[in-house]
């Protein structure tokens, strides 16, 4: 039996044993499992979960106030509109222009800080800590541009070490830079891909999140609230 | 009388800031919304505050619903990028120490003596669709709970059709392996 129907005939198995396939498949299906002993089998193994016991997952109950549930929902977008409204209602460009301005801070900052550690043991260079030419194309790309960019602060080429300093810097700056960040109204303003894709780019290396306290992790995560894939 | 207004005029009325007809449809497709990010997530609490935040963005983004695709779907297609954004961030979390984020993980919960065994079922199910990869919990929660066709599925994943018929034999298999080592 050809392995290329084999594969076929098994893609359709969970739905032939759930009934959902048409009559003409069905037969397909079969004759294919009268000659073939291997997709029998595999029939076989799945037959009990599909027909015995996932039909008694498909009965949910749930305990809600579908009541309270649309009031929230109403509640929400009353709350939303209002904030929208204010985030753009000073100037569209300017929660723009203030994010761009946090973020060259930011760069600004860690490139001229005087290293608190012991420069001779940790022969870190500044352009290891947070690349501005990064920074400069996070805030100018959008869309799938920005999610496609290659390489970030945290890009694997950089040594452990430095990603520990990198970790601390942004500890350290969490309270302040980054809280600007995550106000709303810059984030709006930021537009959602670009603000996800900073907030990504810190939480995408499992090293620099160790080092990360929860709090850093829950207002980089409100950045990510604004996320959208929504390509229409 | 007023007429009853179809699904269509609804959402062209709520386009326009009808928000008592935008409730209607909220009313309508709630419940369904709700499973779909219940049986992503697996917690009731979370999607419920997701099934919410899908129809307050989907107030937000109406103006972008053009209408080519039924309105549930285009639904469907908010409440899976929030779910899976929602489990990605999960995920990310769960790389942070244990001492930091303690409520990250979640207690076993064996369930009283006298559980019903069909419960006990639904929860091994629910804890085997749980380890799915996102992108396979996906397709298996659309096709298997929700029925959908696989063209309505690969619109709101945007995925091939026999990509999709593939993820989700994986899915049921992974599944099927999960309970048989449980059962």
């Amino acid at each position: 039996m050809s392995k290329h129907i084999c594969n076929n005939i098994r893609q359709q198995l969970p739905d032939y044993l759930d009934g959902k396939l048409g009559e003409r498949e069905a037969e397909r299906m079969r004759t294919h499992l009268t000659d073939c002993a291997s997709c029998c089998a595999e029939a076989a193994r799945l037959r009990p979960l599909m027909q015995d016991l996932l039909p008694a997952a498909r009965e949910g109950s749930a305990d809600v106030d579908w009541g309270r549930f649309l009031a929230d929902v109403n509640e929400g977008i009353d709350a939303r509109g209002t904030q929208k409204k204010s985030a753009f209602g000073v100037h569209p460009g300017f929660a723009l222009v203030a994010a761009t301005v946090v973020f060259a801070l930011i760069a600004v900052w860690m490139l001229l800080r005087p290293f608190s550690g012991n420069n001779a043991s940790d022969p870190l260079l500044a352009e290891d800590l947070f690349d501005a030419r990064e920074i400069e194309t996070l805030t100018s790309l959008t869309g799938d541009a920005a999610t496609d960019l290659p390489g970030s602060v945290t890009d694997a080429s950089l040594p452990p070490s430095s990603l520990t300093v990198i970790s601390e810097e942004i500890t350290d700056v969490a309270d302040d830079e980054l809280l600007e960040i995550a106000d709303a109204q810059i984030v709006d303003a930021l537009g959602e891909d670009e603000a996800v894709t900073a907030g990504m780019d810190y939480l995408s290396d499992a090293q620099l999140l160790e080092s990360l306290s929860e709090d850093d992790v829950t207002l980089i995560a409100s950045l990510l609230e604004s996320e959208n894939f929504m390509t229409e | 009388m007023k007429q009853e207004q179809s699904e269509e005029d609804l959402v062209a009325a709520s386009r326009n800031g009808d928000r008592a007809a935008f409730s209607r449809l909220v009313r309508m497709h709630q419940e369904r919304v709700y499973w779909v990010v219940r049986r992503m997530v697996g917690d009731h609490d979370d999607a419920l505050d997701l099934a919410q935040e899908v129809f307050i963005r989907a107030y937000e983004k109406l103006d972008r619903f053009r209408g080519d695709a039924r309105f549930f779907t285009w639904l469907y297609r908010i409440a899976m990028n929030m779910t899976l954004n929602h489990l990605r961030r999960a995920k990310l979390r769960s790389f942070l120490p244990l001492a930091d984020h303690g409520d990250a993980v979640e207690e076993h919960d064996p369930g009283p003596a006298e559980q019903l065994e069909s419960e006990q079922l639904r929860e091994l199910i629910t804890d085997a669709i749980e380890t799915l990869p996102e992108k396979q919990r996906a397709v298996f929660v659309l096709r298997y709970f929700e029925e959908l066709p696989y063209e309505e599925i690969s619109t709101i994943l945007h995925t091939s059709t026999g990509g999709l018929k593939a993820n989700y034999h994986h899915a049921v298999r992974k599944i099927e392996h999960h309970v048989k080592a449980h059962l």
